[in-house]
């Protein structure tokens, strides 16, 4: 372990990678090569743990963000439905701590209401995107599992476990950030033990059939 | 996550195979499979987005713009990118576009009016260092934001932002040295509190 001098070669190349390197996309080459200068250079093995921790506060950035701004846009939706109704009173569910059963269980029932709060909100006011973002059911193919992430790992990873599964996600985020994934017929229970086992998975259960009527 | 790229990729993935088709579709104007690929680029379209622009009124605008692209120019994709690099690409050029048209307009200063997320009703208790890196990521240049923006939060290659961006490889890395280094500041500050 050293401290290579800030122009040579072989640390300028693999210190460029290491963004790359922390999100799984570089070549098997170019990971060989970065692990080589990791495992040699005291500078780099800091960048890459600063830069994990830079990562994992833009990843809660991001979720805080498309959480707020969900939750933002569907109470102005709502006070417009429900003058006077002050809903969604959820701002005790806590961001990332335990999800016990209760708080599941309030959760699909605020899924629920904001499916059917969204459906009549876009059948009385078809704009634009009614025809391609329309009021129907998400077109699904097999069975339908709901999860929320704790929002810590990138979301390339998710996609990527997502697609081990041959998940799709149809719907969500909900203000809670409960997603709806589609996955093969058949496919529902190892779906939700995979899901399960990943400890960046807060909660995956079996959602009620969404199949279009 | 491995991200192929047109010399010596990997065999393509599930995903990629059932996008690569509905693109296919696309080209013959099949309308169930642009619905079908819209809803499952809208939300990732979105974001990037909104990151970029960092102004709410052009969102809609720019999304519009880049499916409408996807939805004529389908048959132009040539199948040596993934789906979701072309989709992507068309969305950058959007997004410029549309950043150099707002500048020569009115004349502002830099893409940083308030940022998206600083116009909504967030009542939600946020960290300190969430609030910093808005700041420190509203102070990048557009182009510093979307190699972060597409290397964090998409998980794309730099191969792959490269082809995006239209940017040689090097640029690439450039852009993204200069962003961590303005990055690295929140754990300084963070580190100091």
């Amino acid at each position: 372990m050293r401290l290579y001098p800030i122009d040579d070669p072989q640390h300028a190349e693999a210190a460029d990678l290491l963004p790359w390197f922390a999100n799984g996309t570089l070549d098997e080459n170019e990971r060989a090569q970065v692990e080589r200068h990791l495992a040699d250079c005291i500078a780099c093995k800091q960048d890459l743990a600063e830069l994990r921790d830079v990562q994992t506060i833009y990843s809660e950035e991001a979720l805080e963000q498309a959480t707020s701004q969900g939750l933002a846009r569907l109470r102005r939706r709502i006070a417009k439905l429900e003058p006077g109704h002050n809903a969604f009173h959820l701002r005790e569910v806590p961001a990332r701590k335990t999800f016990p059963w209760w708080q599941a269980l309030l959760v699909a029932q605020g899924a629920m209401i904001l499916v059917l709060a969204t459906a009549f909100y876009m059948r009385s006011e078809p704009g634009y995107y009614h025809t391609l973002a329309s009021a129907q059911a998400p077109v699904h193919t097999g069975a339908a599992v709901r999860v929320i992430f704790d929002g810590q790992q990138p979301e390339g990873e998710i996609r990527g476990v997502l697609r081990g599964l041959h998940a799709r996600i149809v719907d969500g985020p909900t203000p809670e950030g409960a997603y709806t994934l589609d996955v093969p017929a058949g496919e529902q229970a190892r779906a939700l033990s995979e899901l399960r086992q990943r400890k960046w998975v807060r909660f995956a259960e079996p959602a009620a059939s969404t199949a279009a009527p | 996550m491995q991200h192929s790229e047109a010399e010596g990729r990997a065999a393509p993935a599930p995903d990629d195979i059932e996008e690569v088709e509905l693109v296919r579709r696309i080209a013959g104007k099949d309308r169930h499979a642009f619905e079908l690929l819209y809803r499952s680029y809208y939300r990732r379209l979105t974001r990037f987005v909104e990151q970029l622009t960092r102004r709410r009124h052009l969102v809609d605008e720019i999304l519009d713009d880049t499916m409408l692209v996807v939805w004529r120019k389908a048959d132009s994709y040539n199948g040596r990118s993934r789906v979701s690099t072309w989709i992507f690409a068309i969305a950058y050029n959007e997004i410029m576009r549309a950043h150099h048209r707002e500048r020569r307009a009115s004349a502002l200063p830099a893409p940083d009016a308030p940022a998206v997320v600083q116009s909504v009703e967030t009542d939600f208790i946020e960290s300190e260092s969430r609030s910093r890196l808005r700041n420190i990521v509203a102070e990048l240049s557009v182009e510093q934001r979307a190699v972060i923006e597409l290397t964090y939060f998409h998980g794309f290659g730099y191969k792959e932002i490269a082809g995006i961006t239209g940017s040689p490889l090097n640029t690439v890395k450039t852009r993204m040295f200069h962003a961590r280094r303005r990055l690295r500041a929140l754990l300084v500050a963070g580190s100091q509190e």
